[in-house]
C-alpha cells in the first residue's frame, strides 16, 4: 500500500508538464552554475598565476632581498567559485613586510564593483533561491489540491490509514523532487572535471556535503509546503502563504536579522585599532629616532677622527637599529594582538547573536552550512591572515638567512658612505634569484574542522526537516477532508 | 421527533448492511447537521436520501466514510461502527463522490489501477480494468487518454468503474447524476440497477426527485438534519413524491427543489 | 461604463483576502527596509565621524612632514537608505600620502564581514524582488481566471467592447495595487524626514525619480502578468509561466549577463597592476640611486685635490646648485613614476568601462536590472561611486602633496651623510607638532551631475516595456477565445 502511494506520487509529479518545464529550467540553471563556476575558477586561476609570475618577474634584477616585499594573495579555490560566500568581500592581497601588522586589502567587489551590482549566480544561490521556490511550487497543493480534485475523499474511502497515505505522499514527493536533481548535479560535477578544475578528493567530499545540505534545505522547504498545504483548504491560499513565507525566509529574515543583531553588538571599528596602532607606531618611532640621533652623535663624538670602513659603521648601526626595531615591533605586535583579540571576542558574540536569529530561516542555516563547507564563510579572512602571518615568519627567517641577519623591520636604512679617496666601498652586488622566494600556499581549513562547524547547521537543517515533516504528518491526521 | 415512516422493507429488517442509529452530528460552530437520523439499507437495495442543500445528506455520507465522528449515535457498515473501526468498515464499501476530478495527468486506466489497488485489489490486469470501463460505457479510445480532457460524464463513469472493480458489498454515491446529460443519466441509473441486482447495498444522496423515484427502492426525505419522511418504491406509485417533498421542506430549499 | 469596469476591478482586488495579506507584508517590509537603511546610515555616519576624529588626533601628534599622511572619508549619503547599491562593497576611505596612488579601501563588508554574509535589505530590493512577485500574483489570472470562473462570458455578453474591458482591467488593477503601496512608502519617507536626515533639493529630485522608476518597474510586471494571462487558457499555466519568467528575469539574467561580460572582457586585477607598478618603481629607483651615487662620487672627485678649508668653501659655493640638481632628479623620478602608473590606471579604467558597458547592456534584457541600474545611478550608489571618489581622492592627493611640499619647505630627502672626518648631518626633523591649520579639506564629490544622463534611457526602456506588454495583452485579448 505504502509503495503504491509512493509510486503514484512519483508518477503524478514527474508526469506533469509543469514538472518537465520547471525541471528543465532548474537543470539548466544548475549546469549553468557549474559552468560559470568552472569558468570563473579557470579564469581566476590564470589571473592569479599571472600575478604571481609577474611578481617574481619584477624581482629580477634586484640585488638585495631587503628590497623585496613579497605580496601574497588568496588563490582561487574550486569550491569558492561554486559557493562564493564572502570570498569576494574580503581582502585578497597581503603585502608582507618583515614585521608588523598584516592587512588583507583589495576585495574583489571593491576592486570590481560592477561584480557587486548583481553578484554571482553560484550553486548556493541556485539552491537557496531557485530550488526552494521549485520545491514550493510542487508541494503547495500536495494536500489541498487533492482535496479540490476530490481524489482525497475517493482515496480515503478506501481502507487506507491516513498515516500511510501521508507518509507515502511525503516520501514520494521528496523522492520526486530531489532525486531528479541529482542528474544535473552529477552532470555539473562532470563539467567541472572536463573544464580542468583540479578537484581533490577532499573537495569532492566537501562538494558532496554542500549538495547534501542543499537537498536537506530543499527537503525542509518541501516539508514546510506540505505542512501549510495540510493546514489550508484551498491551494491558492496555501500558495499565497508559502510565497510570503518564502520571501520572508529567503529575502528578508537573513539580511535583516544579521543587520539588526550585528549592529546591536558594539564591535570596535577597524579604524580605532588601526589608529591606536598608528599612534603607538608614531610615538615609538619618535622615541627611536631620538635614540638613533643620540647614538649617531655619541658614536661620532667618541671617535671624531677615526675613519672606519663603511661596512663596519653600517654593521654596528644596523645592529643597534635592529635592536630598537625589534623592541618596537614587539610592542606593536603586543598591542595589535590585544586589539585583535578584543575585536575577535566582540565579533564572536556578534556572530553568535546574529546567526542564531538568522537561523530561524532554513535559508540562513543552509547558507552558513554551505559557505562553511566551501571555506568561504566568516572565518575565511581569519584563516587567510593567520596563514599570511605564518608566511611572514617564514619569510622573515628566509630574509635573515639571505641577508645575514639584517632585518627589514620598520624602515630601510641605507647609509651611503663616500670615502675620502673617492673609492666607493660597496658590497658586491649579485642579482637575487626570485625563485628562491618561499611560496605561499593557502590551505583551506581541514575537513574535520569544517565538518565540526558545519555539523550544527546540517543538524539544524535535518531538524527542520523532521519538524516540518512531523508537522505535515500531524496536520494531515487532523485534516478535514470534507 | 415524529417520523412519517411507512412500513419497512422486510429484507432490510432482517439484515441491514448499511445502518444509522440515532445518528447525530453537531459541528464545532454549533450547527446541528444531523439530528437523530436512523435508516437501514439491505443488500440488493437502493436507498436514496433526498433533500436540498444543507439537509445533511453529505454529512451522513461523511460519517459513513469516517471523515468525521458522530456526536452521538452511530453509522454501521455490516455491523461495524465506522467511528470505531473505520478501516475495517471501509473495506466493505465503494464510494463515488460528487464531481470527482481524479488525477488529471493520469490516463483513465492509470487512475483506475491506482484506486483499485488502493482498495486492496492487486489481482486485476489491464484487460479487466478495460472491461470495467467498457461496462460503464467509456469509449475504448478514451481508456489511454489523460483525465484532464474528460467531460464530467466521462469522469463519473471512471469513478463508477472504480467502484465496480472494487467489488465491495456496498456502494455510497454522492449526487451521482447531478450535471449529467439525460442520456448519461439514464445509462448511469441503468448501471445502478444492475449493481443492485447483483446484490449490492447502495446508498445515494440526490436532490433529483425524478431519478430517486425512478430507481430507489426506498426514499428518505431529509430537511435541516432530520429524516422527515420515508417511503417504499411501491408506495410512490400512488403518492406524489414531489408534493410530499415540498410538504416536508420549509424555507428556500423547497423552492429550489420544486423548480428543479 | 469604463468607470463601472474599473471600479469592479479595483474592488475585486481590494476585497480579496490575498490583498490584505500582501499589503500587510509589503508595508512591513517597506518600513523594515527603511528602518534598516536609516540605522545603517546612522552607523555609517558616526563611524566616519569617529574615524575623522581619530585622524585629527593622529595629526596633532605628527611631528614630521615626511611621515605626514592623511585619509579622506566617503561621507554618508542619505539616498543610501533607499538604494544601498554597492555602497557597502566599496571602500569607505582612501589613504592619502604624497607618494602612493589614492585608492578606496576598507569596505564595510571587508571590515565587518558578518554583514556580507546575507548582505543588506533596502527599499530597492523590496521593489525589485517582492513587489514584482506581488504584481504577478495579482495579475496572473486577470483574463484566464475570469474565463475559468465564467464571468468573462457574462461580462462580454453585455455590450462592452473588448478593448475597453482590457483597458479597465489594466487601469483598475493598477489603481488597486499601486495606490495603496504609496502609503507605506510615504510613511518611510516621513520616518526619514523625522529622523532629521539632511535631504536637499537634489536629493528630493533624485528620490522622486527613483520612486517613479519603482512605479514603472512595478507596472512592467503588472502589464506582463496581464499579457501572459491574455495569451493562456488556464490560470495555472499562466502562473507557472510567470513564476519561471520572474525567476529568470529577476534572479538569473542580471547575473548571467554580468558573468558573460566578465569573461568576454578580461580586466587585469589590481594585484597584477600593483606588481607591475612596483617593479617599474624598483627599477627606476635603483637607477636613480645609482645615478645619485655617481653624482656624489663625481662631486667628491672635484674636491679630491683640495684641502679641507678649500673643500669647505667649494662646498658652500656649490651646495645650492647641488641641492637643486638632486631635487630635479628626484622630481623627474616622481613624474616618471606618476606618468607610468597613470597610464596603467587609465588602461584599467578603460577596460573596466568597456566591461561595464557590455555587462549592463546584456543584463538590461531584464527589467529588473534596468531598474536596479537606474535606481543605483539615481541614488549615486552605483559603480561610478568608486570612480567618482577615487578621482576626487586623486585630486585631493595632488593638493595634499603640494601642500606638504610647500609646508615642509621642499627638501624632504632623508639621508645620513658622513664625509671623511666631517660632521654628521642629522636626519631628524623638528620635534614639535606640525601646524596643520592650512591643510586643504577634502570636498566630497556630488552625484547629481555625473551619470544622470543615462537615467532617461533606463526609464524609457521601462516605459517601452510597459507599452510592449500592454500591446501584447491588448492584442492577445482581442483575439481571445472566450469559450
Amino acid at each position: 500500500m505504502f509503495s503504491l502511494i509512493v509510486r503514484k506520487e512519483l508518477r503524478e509529479i514527474l508526469g506533469t508538464p509543469r514538472f518537465v518545464a520547471t525541471f528543465g529550467v532548474v537543470s539548466l540553471l544548475i549546469l549553468l552554475a557549474f559552468y560559470l563556476g568552472a569558468r570563473s575558477y579557470v579564469h581566476a586561476r590564470a589571473q592569479h598565476e599571472a600575478a604571481v609570475a609577474e611578481n617574481l618577474r619584477q624581482m629580477e634584477g634586484l640585488t638585495d632581498w631587503l628590497q623585496v616585499r613579497p605580496s601574497i594573495s588568496l588563490p582561487p579555490r574550486p569550491l569558492a567559485s561554486l559557493v562564493t560566500g564572502i570570498s569576494n568581500d574580503v581582502g585578497r592581497n597581503v603585502s608582507v613586510m618583515g614585521l608588523g601588522t598584516l592587512r588583507a586589502s583589495q576585495s574583489r567587489y571593491n576592486e570590481d564593483p560592477v561584480l557587486a551590482v548583481f553578484r554571482f549566480m553560484d550553486l548556493e544561490f541556485i539552491f537557496q533561491v531557485v530550488l526552494s521556490l521549485f520545491a514550493i511550487l510542487f508541494a503547495f497543493d500536495l494536500i489541498s489540491g487533492e482535496k479540490e480534485r476530490g481524489t482525497l475523499r475517493l482515496a480515503l474511502s478506501n481502507p487506507v490509514p491516513r498515516s500511510t497515505w501521508i507518509l507515502g505522499k511525503l516520501c514520494g514527493a521528496a523522492a520526486a523532487l530531489t532525486l531528479p536533481l541529482l542528474v544535473p548535479l552529477v552532470l555539473g560535477g562532470l563539467l567541472l572535471v572536463m573544464s580542468g578544475v583540479p578537484m581533490q578528493s577532499e573537495d569532492w567530499l566537501r562538494l558532496g556535503l554542500v549538495v547534501l545540505a542543499g537537498l536537506l534545505y530543499v527537503g525542509a522547504n518541501l516539508g514546510f509546503a506540505v505542512w501549510v498545504s495540510a493546514l489550508t483548504h484551498r491551494s491558492s491560499t496555501s500558495f499565497l502563504v508559502l510565497l510570503v513565507s518564502w520571501i520572508l525566509a529567503v529575502l528578508v529574515v537573513p539580511p535583516s536579522a544579521v543587520m539588526l543583531a550585528a549592529r546591536s553588538v558594539a564591535v570596535p571599528s577597524v579604524d580605532e585599532s588601526l589608529s591606536q596602532l598608528g599612534r603607538l607606531r608614531t610615538q615609538l618611532w619618535a622615541e627611536d629616532r631620538k635614540a638613533i640621533d643620540t647614538y649617531l652623535q655619541d658614536n661620532m663624538a667618541e671617535e671624531p677622527d677615526r675613519i672606519e670602513t663603511a661596512a663596519a659603521i653600517v654593521g654596528r648601526f644596523n645592529e643597534f637599529f635592529q635592536q630598537r626595531s625589534e623592541a618596537r615591533s614587539q610592542a606593536l605586535e603586543e598591542l595589535e594582538a590585544r586589539l585583535a583579540e578584543q575585536r575577535a571576542n566582540r565579533q564572536a558574540i556578534q556572530e553568535r547573536w546574529a546567526f542564531s536569529v538568522a537561523r530561524l530561516s532554513p535559508a540562513a542555516a543552509f547558507s552558513v552550512a554551505a559557505t562553511g563547507l566551501a571555506g568561504t564563510a566568516l572565518d575565511l579572512p581569519r584563516h587567510f591572515i593567520d596563514q599570511a602571518r605564518a608566511y611572514q615568519e617564514v619569510y622573515e627567517r628566509f630574509q635573515k638567512e639571505k641577508t645575514g641577519g639584517r632585518s627589514s623591520g620598520g624602515i630601510q636604512i641605507a647609509v651611503r658612505v663616500a670615502s675620502a679617496d673617492g673609492e666607493e666601498p660597496r658590497e658586491e652586488e649579485v642579482a637575487i634569484d626570485p625563485l628562491e622566494l618561499p611560496t605561499f600556499d593557502y590551505q583551506s581549513p581541514p575537513v574535520a574542522e569544517v565538518l565540526r562547524t558545519a555539523a550544527f547547521d546540517l543538524g539544524l537543517l535535518a531538524l527542520f526537516n523532521v519538524l516540518f515533516f512531523a508537522g505535515a504528518f500531524v496536520a494531515f491526521l487532523r485534516y478535514d477532508v470534507r | 421527533m415524529n417520523l412519517d415512516r411507512t412500513n419497512l422493507d422486510p429484507t432490510t429488517e432482517a439484515q441491514p448492511f448499511l445502518q444509522t442509529v440515532e445518528l447525530t452530528k453537531r459541528y464545532e460552530d454549533g450547527t446541528l447537521a444531523l439530528d437523530r437520523v436512523s435508516f437501514e439499507v439491505g443488500p440488493g437495495r437502493i436507498y436514496a436520501m433526498l433533500g436540498g442543500n444543507g439537509a445533511g445528506k453529505t454529512t451522513t455520507l461523511n460519517l459513513f466514510l469516517g471523515f468525521i465522528e458522530p456526536t452521538s449515535g452511530e453509522a454501521l457498515i455490516d455491523g461495524i461502527a465506522t467511528h470505531v473501526d473505520p478501516l475495517r468498515a471501509k473495506e466493505r464499501i465503494a464510494y463515488v463522490s460528487e464531481n470527482v476530478a481524479l488525477y488529471p495527468h493520469f490516463t483513465a486506466l492509470q487512475n483506475l489501477d491506482f484506486f483499485v489497488r488502493l482498495g486492496g485489489r492487486n489481482d486485476l490486469d489491464r484487460e479487466q480494468l478495460s472491461a470495467a470501463l467498457d461496462r460503464v460505457g467509456l469509449e475504448r479510445q478514451a481508456h489511454g487518454k489523460r483525465l484532464k480532457g474528460f467531460s464530467k460524464g466521462m469522469r463519473q463513469k471512471c469513478a463508477l468503474a472504480i467502484a465496480i472493480l472494487k467489488d465491495a458489498p456496498a456502494i455510497l454515491l454522492d449526487e451521482p447524476t447531478s450535471g449529467l446529460d439525460p442520456k448519461a443519466g439514464m445509462e448511469f441509473t441503468q448501471l445502478l440497477g444492475e449493481l443492485r441486482d447483483e446484490g449490492k447495498a447502495i446508498l445515494m444522496s440526490t436532490h433529483d426527485i425524478f431519478r430517486a423515484k425512478q430507481i430507489a427502492d426506498r426514499v428518505g426525505i431529509m430537511d435541516r438534519g432530520r429524516l422527515v419522511a420515508e417511503r417504499q418504491q411501491a408506495e410512490l406509485e400512488g403518492e406524489d413524491l414531489e408534493a410530499l417533498y415540498v410538504r416536508y421542506m420549509a424555507g428556500p430549499s423547497a423552492e429550489v427543489a420544486c423548480s428543479a | 461604463m469604463l468607470r463601472v469596469l474599473i471600479e469592479k476591478e479595483w474592488k475585486s482586488v481590494l476585497l480579496s483576502p490575498k490583498f490584505a495579506l500582501t499589503f500587510a507584508v509589503t508595508t512591513v517590509l517597506i518600513l523594515l527596509s527603511v528602518g534598516i537603511g536609516l540605522r545603517e546610515y546612522r552607523v555609517f555616519e558616526s563611524q566616519q565621524v569617529a574615524a575623522q576624529r581619530l585622524l585629527a588626533e593622529e595629526h596633532l601628534e605628527q611631528t614630521s612632514w615626511n611621515d605626514l599622511s592623511s585619509r579622506v572619508f566617503r561621507p554618508a549619503d542619505p539616498l543610501q537608505i533607499f538604494v544601498g547599491g554597492v555602497h557597502n562593497d566599496i571602500g569607505r576611505l582612501a589613504r592619502i600620502s604624497s607618494r602612493q596612488a589614492a585608492l578606496l579601501e576598507q569596505s564595510i563588508y571587508s571590515d565587518d564581514s558578518i554583514l556580507a554574509v546575507f548582505r543588506t535589505f533596502d527599499l530597492s530590493l523590496v521593489v525589485q524582488a517582492v513587489l514584482s512577485l506581488f504584481a504577478i500574483l495579482f495579475t496572473y489570472d486577470a483574463i484566464n481566471g475570469e474565463r475559468e470562473a465564467g464571468t468573462l462570458r457574462l461580462v462580454l455578453s453585455s455590450a462592452v467592447p473588448r478593448a475597453r474591458f482590457v483597458f479597465a482591467k489594466f487601469v483598475g488593477t493598477w489603481l488597486a495595487l499601486a495606490v495603496p503601496l504609496t502609503l507605506p512608502v510615504l510613511l518611510g519617507l516621513l520616518a526619514v524626514v523625522l529622523a532629521e536626515v539632511p535631504l536637499d533639493g537634489s536629493h528630493w529630485l533624485r528620490l522622486g525619480l527613483f520612486l517613479l522608476a519603482s512605479g514603472l518597474y512595478f507596472t512592467v510586471f503588472m502589464a506582463f502578468g496581464i499579457a501572459v494571462s491574455a495569451l493562456t487558457r488556464r490560470a495555472s499555466t499562466s502562473f507557472l509561466v510567470l513564476l519561471v519568467s520572474w525567476v529568470l528575469l529577476v534572479l538569473v539574467i542580471p547575473r548571467v549577463g554580468l558573468l558573460v561580460a566578465v569573461h568576454r572582457v578580461p580586466v587585469p586585477t589590481v594585484a597584477e597592476l600593483e606588481s607591475q607598478k612596483a617593479g617599474f618603481e624598483t627599477r627606476l629607483r635603483s637607477d636613480y640611486r645609482r645615478k645619485l651615487e655617481g653624482t656624489w662620487v663625481a662631486r667628491q672627485r672635484e674636491m679630491a685635490s683640495l684641502d679641507e678649508a678649500e673643500q669647505e668653501a667649494y662646498e658652500d659655493a656649490n651646495l645650492w646648485r647641488w641641492l637643486e640638481q638632486d631635487d630635479a632628479a628626484r622630481q623627474q623620478l616622481d613624474t616618471e613614476l606618476a606618468r607610468h602608473s597613470a597610464r596603467l590606471d587609465e588602461d584599467l579604467r578603460h577596460r573596466k568601462a568597456e566591461q561595464e558597458r557590455l555587462a549592463f547592456s546584456l543584463s538590461r534584457l531584464s527589467p529588473a536590472s534596468a531598474y536596479r541600474l537606474v535606481s543605483m545611478r539615481l541614488a549615486g550608489t552605483g559603480v561610478d561611486l568608486k570612480n567618482r571618489y577615487e578621482a576626487a581622492a586623486r585630486d585631493y592627493q595632488r593638493t595634499f602633496a603640494s601642500y606638504v611640499e610647500e609646508s615642509s619647505g621642499g627638501g624632504s630627502g632623508m639621508m645620513v651623510r658622513r664625509r671623511g672626518g666631517g660632521h654628521t648631518g642629522s636626519f631628524m626633523g623638528a620635534q614639535e607638532p606640525l601646524d596643520l591649520s592650512g591643510m586643504p579639506a577634502f570636498q566630497a564629490p556630488r552625484a547629481d551631475v555625473t551619470g544622470i544622463a543615462e537615467v532617461p534611457q533606463d526609464l524609457g526602456l521601462l516605459a517601452v516595456e510597459i507599452l510592449a506588454c500592454f500591446a501584447v495583452g491588448y492584442v492577445g485579448f482581442l483575439r481571445y477565445d472566450v469559450r
